[in-house]
């Protein structure tokens, strides 16, 4: 799937949803659940969704005006690893749940990858799951 | 009275010739879609098997289906999914034909599925579709897509249409049929053939792999305690 510059090859077993939002920026949902139509920016509604080894990732563009800031600092789209997953990084905390978030900016576009594991018992699968679907993202 | 009757006579001998004309240009049109092989027996019990690009019988086993179809949502999204890991049921419909008000119908409540199986609702793009009349026709848990290429990916030659994908990627069946109860009969009938037939992604694709990276049955390295 292709969306203003954004691209996904998505691996086996995944959905995803990709839409503009109200400021034209990109908004990519992708899940390895069927994604329900209200979602909320971060899968709040997609969470208590998840089964113990689901994941959900949402990639969600700033504004350019953001690149300056040391926030978006990092460059390029990362390489998520077990241990940056917390259980308080959640909007909404759920039993079991974790989450981890990655400010990142890409060919000139800021963003961030957020991602929750239904389990944070599982989480070294989860973060190679969570790496298999950017590795098939492409910005430009 | 004599001027009523000839009125009634020549009214008769109008009506007459309107029939004839209208016989005549429904006879054109059933013979042109004949032609056109839309001609789907959709009225016969049980499943009716369809003719794909001069192929007599549905296409099975090693048939080449893309690994993820996507296409545009009513909400204005793109929606991606991928056909591995799970049985999919994809239903090819329209919002104008009327085989398919049926399923639409029957798509609203849950229907039925055979186990682990989903349901995902595929129509012709925004180009060929009225998202409107979708509106009104969108079963509310169950994915509905706009995509054309996945109907060319498919080869799908008219709506209603269905094609199965088993977890592995494979088209187990595909057809059509005019309820929903001939479809599932038809499933049933796919799945059970399937079983029969040898799998081009099942065992016979693995000993291929392990032989393509030098492995073969006789390879100590699959016999050792690890």
């Amino acid at each position: 799937m292709r969306l203003s510059g954004v691209s996904l090859a998505l691996p086996a077993g995944w959905q995803a949803a990709a839409r503009r939002n109200e400021s034209g920026h990109v908004v990519l949902h992708a899940a390895t659940i069927a994604l329900p139509r209200s979602r909320g920016d971060f899968g709040s509604d997609v969470a208590p969704l998840l089964g113990a080894d689901d994941v959900f990732c949402s990639l969600f563009e700033y504004d350019r005006a953001s690149i300056e800031t040391v926030l978006f600092s990092a460059r390029g789209l990362p390489v998520v690893r077990p241990s940056d997953f917390a259980v308080g990084a959640l909007q909404r905390s759920r039993p079991g749940q974790s989450g981890a978030q990655f400010f990142f900016t890409q060919a000139g576009r800021p963003f961030c990858l957020f991602a929750i594991l239904g389990s944070h018992g599982r989480r070294v699968a989860g973060a190679a799951r969570v790496n298999t679907l950017v590795r098939g993202m492409a910005i430009a | 009275m004599t001027t009523a009757v000839v009125a009634l006579g020549v009214a008769v001998l109008l009506l007459s010739v309107l029939v004839a004309g209208l016989l005549r240009s429904h006879a054109e049109i059933l013979k042109a879609l004949h032609e056109l092989g839309a001609g789907l027996e959709l009225d016969k019990d049980g499943p009716v098997s369809v003719t794909i690009d001069g192929v007599s019988t549905p296409r099975t086993g090693d048939v080449s289906v893309p690994d993820s179809i996507s296409g545009e949502t009513l909400d204005g999204e793109l929606l991606a999914l991928s056909l591995l890991g799970q049985d999919t049921l994809v239903a090819f419909l329209s919002s104008g034909c009327s085989t398919c008000q049926e399923f639409w119908t029957a798509f609203r409540d849950d229907p039925p599925l055979p186990a682990g199986a989903r349901l995902v609702v595929v129509t012709r793009g925004p180009g060929e579709e009225s998202p409107s009349a979708l509106e009104k026709r969108r079963p509310s848990s169950v994915p509905l897509l706009m995509s054309d290429e996945t109907w060319e990916a498919f080869g799908v030659p008219g709506s209603p249409y269905f094609a199965y994908v088993d977890a592995a990627g494979r088209l187990v069946g595909e057809g059509s049929g005019a309820s929903w109860q001939q479809v599932l009969d038809l499933l049933q009938q796919s799945r059970a053939d399937a079983l029969r037939r040898p799998s081009r992604r099942g065992p016979d694709r693995d000993d291929e792999v392990l032989r393509d990276a030098g492995i073969d049955r006789d390879s100590p390295s699959l016999w050792e305690a690890g």
